[in-house]
């Protein structure tokens, strides 16, 4: 059993569930593989030009000063895309575009359980121990908005798992190691 | 510490701003008239449509009522997309969203008449609230 990945303990992968990095020059997290930007990494959110990408092992920082506007040389395929690609890179490019990187300081990780102290394996093991991983809600809309007579409780249900980020999107189900990589 | 990524949670870039279907909260809000900035999260934008066009608290769920009918409209369009590469115009979207919040609210108003090219046209005016 290999608890780093959470195997057997409650709430699936613990450990890097609850671990984040806080960028502030990008010179620490990997741009394909590490959280940065999401609870997802992005190689997840975009399988296929990561599996295209000749820099799978770039930094944030590194990928940001090859420049990943349009046509910039962050963007090193293995080969051409096609226009579906293309149009991936740009829902891509859309999102980096809300990436603001510091000058000065160091990205730090985080542990979200603690983020005060930081990762102590007494915490960690408080945690799982007693049973209850419950992750950490966004904020909540009240339940009379949400649950209401007039509209079908199918759609209830989704803008709840909606607001919790519980729908079962690729993102998520892997997330919850219900699927792995590329499935 | 500055924060110095916008930690912005992908599911609101997906459900709001993407090109495939930030165009259908633009038809929308074109159809009522009102706007919305720009929200952090997925609930801010859903309260800040509540109150967006300008009505007491207690007329806001008016307006929740049409942010579920796009959000269930865009769900259910992703999912055709995706998984049975079915695609609807805009248009047809717009149609949909008008025809469920429509089909919804004569559910509530059971007394209140008003026909579905008067919805289609200022739903606000239906309501009495304009």
């Amino acid at each position: 059993m290999n608890i780093r990945d959470g195997v057997g303990s409650v709430g699936g992968a613990w450990f890097p569930e609850n671990v984040r990095i806080k960028l502030d020059n990008g010179s620490q997290a990997l741009f394909w593989m590490d959280r940065w930007l999401d609870e997802v990494p992005l190689q997840v959110w975009f399988p296929h030009l990561f599996d295209l990408s000749e820099n799978k092992w770039l930094t944030v920082a590194q990928m940001f000063d090859l420049g990943w506007d349009e046509g910039g040389e962050a963007w090193k395929w293995r080969r051409r895309l096609w226009a579906w690609e293309e149009e991936l890179l740009v829902e891509c490019r859309l999102i980096l575009l809300t990436v603001v990187l510091q000058v000065s300081g160091n990205d730090v990780w985080m542990w979200l359980r603690d983020p005060s102290v930081g990762y102590a394996v007494r915490g960690a093991y408080r945690i799982l121990t007693s049973g209850t991983l419950i992750s950490h809600d966004a904020p909540l809309v009240s339940a009379d908005l949400l649950w209401r007579k007039n509209i079908p409780l199918k759609v209830s249900v989704f803008a709840w798992r909606l607001f919790r980020n519980r729908l079962p999107t690729k993102a998520n189900l892997f997330c919850r190691g219900v699927i792995h990589n590329e499935a | 510490m500055s924060m110095g990524v916008v930690q912005m949670n992908l599911l609101i870039i997906f459900f709001l701003l993407c090109n495939q279907f930030g165009k259908v909260w633009y038809l929308v809000h074109q159809w009522l008239g009102v706007y919305t900035a720009d929200p952090l999260t997925l609930v801010d934008h859903f309260i800040q449509f509540g109150t967006s066009a300008g009505f007491p608290k207690s007329q806001c769920s008016f307006m929740h009522l049409i942010w579920f009918a796009t959000s269930w409209v865009i769900w259910k369009e992703r999912n055709d997309r995706l998984f049975r590469t079915k695609e609807n115009s805009y248009v047809q979207l717009l149609e949909n969203i008008r025809l469920l919040s429509y089909s919804w609210h004569r559910e509530k108003f059971v007394t209140s008449y008003f026909k579905f090219h008067d919805w289609c046209q200022n739903p606000f005016l239906c309501l009495g609230m304009r």
